[in-house]
């Protein structure tokens, strides 16, 4: 029902007081409800420019410039509003924990919004099952891993009921372990709440796993599309301090060297499947 | 001379009931001048093995002799001064420890508290500062307009400015993109290759196989294996059951050895693999 642009940048340009570039140039940008956006590009491109600018903790320097978030245009008048539909997870779980206990922790964003008792009593149990983390509701927060503590930071930013949320790194800190789950969990999310995701990483094979892509040099997009778009562009991703996902790397460097791999594959399950299949022909 | 851990326990919180054992009977012993990787997933007791190489944490039983000291539960923190030159660990996140007010004086401030006068510590920062692939042109800047990936290369230059004959890092390169990553263990392989010793601290299995001459394996305070990349990555079965994963080119390897193309031996990087299966299909048999 809601396919709709849930966020549309039109033309937004900052530049840092005393900087002379802008770190974001004419950015236009449309992200349909219920989607998964991976923001890729180099160290200091503008991705947490623009997380920023989503959550309104910057304004565009440019008057001319229009952010909608969820059908509200962001102003320094309409922030507190659009914020409750933002949820941001950072990188360091570290850096956000308040609470004594996980179910505290979970607490604070609630009774920040003047949320009542009796419905924390309701929310903060569903999400920590949500994530996975029931059993730790009375756990002290630096008493669990890395991949635990985002759980609950992710639990924290459910429990507010948001409309998009912004994984800010969000993995680049956990074991491999604690990344897939983590993972699977915003995604089970994505679906079951209709929840639009923003993933800003470095993780390439992760940003594979996205509707959609797009990436960022110097404050503009240079290149938008799905995955397999994307991951095309292998000569311009990588002027741009970016590489390739484990899959394309291999794929290129398979056709490098005289085996043909249809373009109709994809996935690194249908390369398996067809060099299996090569090999039985053989 | 080489790195000696010999039944090395160490105990958080002893006789209090927050007690808890950190490290539980760890012997190795390192060449030096390799390359170790350090792996375990969270809280297995890999930051804990860390701190003790530069003595941060000292066994609660136990002895360690490297860099030409021994170091043992009673050994005086005074008599470490020229063990914290000769070791340097770098934690998670350097850069939250910058404090300087240019660039240059911050690199500059690990060469003069170990002795280096004004003028060679200067020298020496402006050598790292380039060596870790920054512009002359923020020397004078304050650390604090720099962007995430520049501020953790400062912290790092830093580290090595003072040329420690053991570096250990705790996951430097998360949070920077492909190519800075890229270049920072590049730069980490190539100090090493100079005649130091590197141990990385990583949950990234690719840069195991890429760049470790030796890797050791922590789970709940134990050393569970000291071997080669080649050899730990061989057990799929037994990474997964202790939480970690294989390099993404043994992970390929594996699906297309379960579908019936064994590839021997195990390929751990792109390069291996890619050179196995042509070998495969082209023939050169």
């Amino acid at each position: 029902m809601e396919q709709k642009d849930i966020i549309k940048l039109s033309q937004v340009d900052f530049t840092y007081p005393e900087a002379e570039q802008p770190a974001v140039k004419a950015l236009n940008l449309t992200l349909q409800a219920g989607t998964w956006t991976a923001l890729i590009g180099h160290n200091g491109s503008g991705k947490s420019t623009v997380s920023k600018l989503l959550d309104g903790l910057l304004f565009p320097t440019n008057p001319d410039s229009q952010i909608m978030i969820a059908g509200l245009p962001l102003t320094p008048e309409t922030v507190w509003e659009v914020r409750k539909h933002v949820g941001i997870v950072f990188q360091n779980p570290d850096h956000q924990f308040v609470g004594a206990t996980v179910a505290d922790d979970v607490a604070f964003g609630l009774e920040n919004r003047g949320i009542s008792r009796a419905e924390m009593q309701r929310r903060i149990p569903a999400v920590l099952a949500q994530v996975g983390m029931a059993d730790y509701a009375d756990a002290e927060p630096s008493h669990l891993s890395g991949g635990q503590k985002q759980r609950v930071a992710i639990a924290g930013v459910l429990a507010l009921k948001p409309q998009i949320m912004i994984l800010d790194e969000a993995t680049a800190m956990l074991d491999p372990e604690g990344r897939k789950m983590v993972i699977d969990i915003v995604r089970k999310m994505m679906v079951q709440d209709h929840l639009t995701i923003i993933s800003i990483t470095h993780d390439l094979d992760e940003a594979n796993l996205a509707d959609q892509v797009l990436v960022l040099d110097d404050g503009q997009l240079i290149a938008t599309g799905t995955p397999a778009e994307v991951f095309q562009k292998a000569a311009l991703l990588e002027r741009s301090g970016l590489a390739l996902p484990f899959f394309y790397q291999l794929k290129s460097e398979l056709m490098a060297q005289g085996i043909n791999i249809p373009t109709t594959i994809t996935t690194e399950t249908e390369l398996v499947a067809y060099l299996c299949q090569l090999n039985l022909n053989m | 001379m080489s790195i000696k851990f010999k039944h090395v326990s160490y105990v958080y919180a002893p006789a209090t009931p927050f007690e808890q054992k950190g490290l539980d009977d760890v012997s190795f012993e390192l060449k030096e001048n390799q390359f170790i990787a350090l792996i375990g997933h969270t809280g297995s007791g890999k930051s804990t093995l860390m701190q003790h190489f530069n003595a941060l944490l000292q066994p609660s039983s136990g002895e360690i002799a490297l860099a030409g000291h021994r170091i043992t539960p009673t050994t005086k923190q005074r008599d470490l001064k020229t063990l914290r030159q000769q070791v340097s660990l770098v934690f998670q996140f350097p850069e939250a420890q910058l404090f300087e007010s240019t660039v240059l004086a911050d690199i500059a401030f690990g060469p003069k508290n170990f002795g280096y006068t004004d003028a060679e510590a200067k020298k020496l920062a402006l050598k790292w500062l380039e060596k870790v692939g920054l512009p002359k042109s923020i020397a004078n800047k304050s650390p604090f307009e720099l962007s995430g990936g520049q501020m953790r290369r400062v912290a790092i230059a830093g580290v090595m400015a003072y040329e420690p004959a053991i570096l250990c890092l705790d996951e430097p390169a998360a949070g920077l993109d492909p190519k800075g990553r890229h270049m920072m263990l590049e730069l980490f392989k190539a100090y090493q290759a100079r005649g130091h010793t590197v141990i990385l601290v990583t949950h990234n299995m690719d840069d195991v196989a890429d760049y470790a001459d030796d890797v050791l394996v922590m789970e709940h305070g134990r050393l569970l294996r000291h071997t080669t990349p080649s050899e730990v990555f061989k057990d799929r079965a037994w990474l997964l059951k202790h939480g970690l994963g294989q390099p993404a080119a043994s992970e390929f390897a594996a699906q297309l050895a379960e579908n019936g193309l064994p590839l021997l031996p195990q390929p751990l990087t792109l390069t291996a693999l890619t050179h196995r299966l042509v070998a495969h299909f082209k023939g050169g048999e």
